[in-house]
């Protein structure tokens, strides 16, 4: 029964497989062209199947979940998919072989090509959940069973304590911080990559001067939309995490009443702020995956011929 | 994005690409088209975007750098030493000697081809309104 929550999952990345392979066949009169567009296709369809790949894994993750710690994964999961799809689409451009070949004197770096606004508030996230996760891994204590780190306990008297849980404590907060390091070192080498890689479009074609400077513009665009992608897969793996942690820790710390000081309800405030940002910043990310302008890039290139 | 200049390696060539390379950079920053200051790839760029081997690019940039043209350093990248471009007046009369010199072997190579100089001038001419319809569809 828990397999039928795969299926969605499954019939949305073959939905857009078709359209994305319907829409990079179109016709056109130069090979070349119909050669890029042919390898732009296979690109998409890797960066899906990562896509599909995180799904299925955080489907997974979801059904069979333990105490929360599935629920928590689920969405770094599908990140993680993502970010090796992108990361094996930048892989499959190969290097020119003709005799003739040509390369711009621009120095790329990866700064021209990172969504400024969208990765400062990536990084922000990132920053306040591991700020987050070490003070609530720090303030976490065992449960009844014994299990480090996943209560809240506040000692109201010598003899009286007051707990709550579950608590985002280092039972949670040391796989989570775990994979947030491991997303990050991988978006990091994505978006090396990404810049590092050769045009897609080299200009080994003698006689076609048009055609290089097109295809600079076009490969550009289509670094630019890998750098956002990995931006805001990025994002997904770190703001939902911090939307789900900041909003236990919330409810773990307004709920411990009577005894604790007031100006705990104040930080359970100051946590559901965090967690309506982190939303935000989640509702940003997803938008500029699943909506995010796609630049059919290589039809410029087609424009002057 | 900006539109910049571009290299050629031509493999069936007999020069090495290295010289090619070397030579094509020299002419470059000698006539100004690269800046003072200008920023060239990072060996391994250029490398991966011509499909050669990481030593050839390094060497052209090795002879760039023994001829104080360009200076490395680890962090920086490899820059355009200002000293290697001199006064634009200079610039202006090297890249006029360089561009009359060019001319002058198009018009030669020409007419071994057979070409009278209308079918030159044509040549010309379409080369420079690709160029310029290539530039304008850049940047719309």
């Amino acid at each position: 029964m828990r397999f039928l929550l795969l299926v969605p999952v499954l019939v949305v990345p073959v939905v857009a497989v078709v359209v994305l392979l319907l829409a990079v066949t179109r016709s056109s009169h130069d090979a070349r062209m119909r050669l890029a567009r042919r390898l732009e296709g296979r690109r998409g369809l890797l960066r899906l199947l990562g896509a599909a790949l995180g799904c299925v894994a955080a489907g997974y993750l979801l059904a069979e979940d333990t105490l929360g710690l599935g629920l928590l994964m689920a969405a770094p999961a599908a990140a993680l998919g993502l970010l090796v799809g992108v990361l094996a689409a930048e892989l499959v451009v190969r290097p020119p072989d003709g005799p003739r070949r040509s390369a711009s004197l621009t120095a790329r770096v990866a700064s021209d090509y990172l969504p400024p606004r969208l990765g400062a508030a990536v990084a922000t996230t990132g920053v306040t959940l591991v700020a987050l996760a070490g003070v609530t891994t720090a303030a976490g204590s065992p449960d009844d069973l014994g299990r480090p780190g996943r209560w809240l306990t506040y000692a109201c008297s010598a003899v009286e304590t007051s707990s709550r849980g579950p608590w985002p404590g280092s039972y949670y907060t040391v796989p989570l911080l775990l994979v947030v390091l491991a997303g990050t070192a991988l978006a990091l080498l994505v978006l090396r990559t990404t810049v590092a890689r050769p045009p897609l479009l080299p200009a080994s074609t003698p006689g076609w001067p048009e055609v290089p400077e097109q295809a600079v513009a076009a490969d550009h665009e289509l670094r630019g939309q890998a750098a956002r992608s990995v931006v805001a897969g990025l994002g997904v793996l770190l703001a939902l995490p911090l939307a789900g942690t900041s909003t236990l820790a919330a409810w773990a710390v307004g709920s411990t009443v009577g005894c604790a000081p007031d100006w705990w309800a104040l930080v359970a405030a100051g946590l559901l702020v965090v967690a309506v940002l982190a939303g935000g910043v989640l509702t940003w990310c997803l938008a500029v995956l699943l909506v995010g302008r796609r630049q059919p890039a290589l039809a410029h290139t087609g424009a002057v011929r | 994005m900006s539109e910049g200049p571009q290299l050629s390696v031509d493999l069936a060539d007999p020069t090495p690409a290295y010289e090619q390379l070397r030579r094509q950079l020299d002419r470059a920053v000698r006539h100004g088209v690269l800046p003072p200051g200008h920023r060239l790839p990072t060996i391994r760029q250029l490398a991966r975007d011509l499909g050669l081997a990481v030593g050839t690019v390094a060497r052209a940039y090795q002879e760039l750098e023994a001829a104080g043209l360009v200076s490395g350093s680890r962090g920086g990248g490899t820059r355009v030493l200002p000293a290697a471009v001199g006064v634009p007046e200079d610039v202006d009369v090297r890249r006029r000697e360089a561009v009359a010199e060019l001319a002058g072997r198009y018009v030669a190579e020409g007419r071994l081809a057979g070409a009278q100089d209308d079918d030159l001038q044509a040549a010309v001419r379409t080369a420079l309104r690709a160029s310029a319809a290539a530039g304008a569809a850049l940047r719309s």
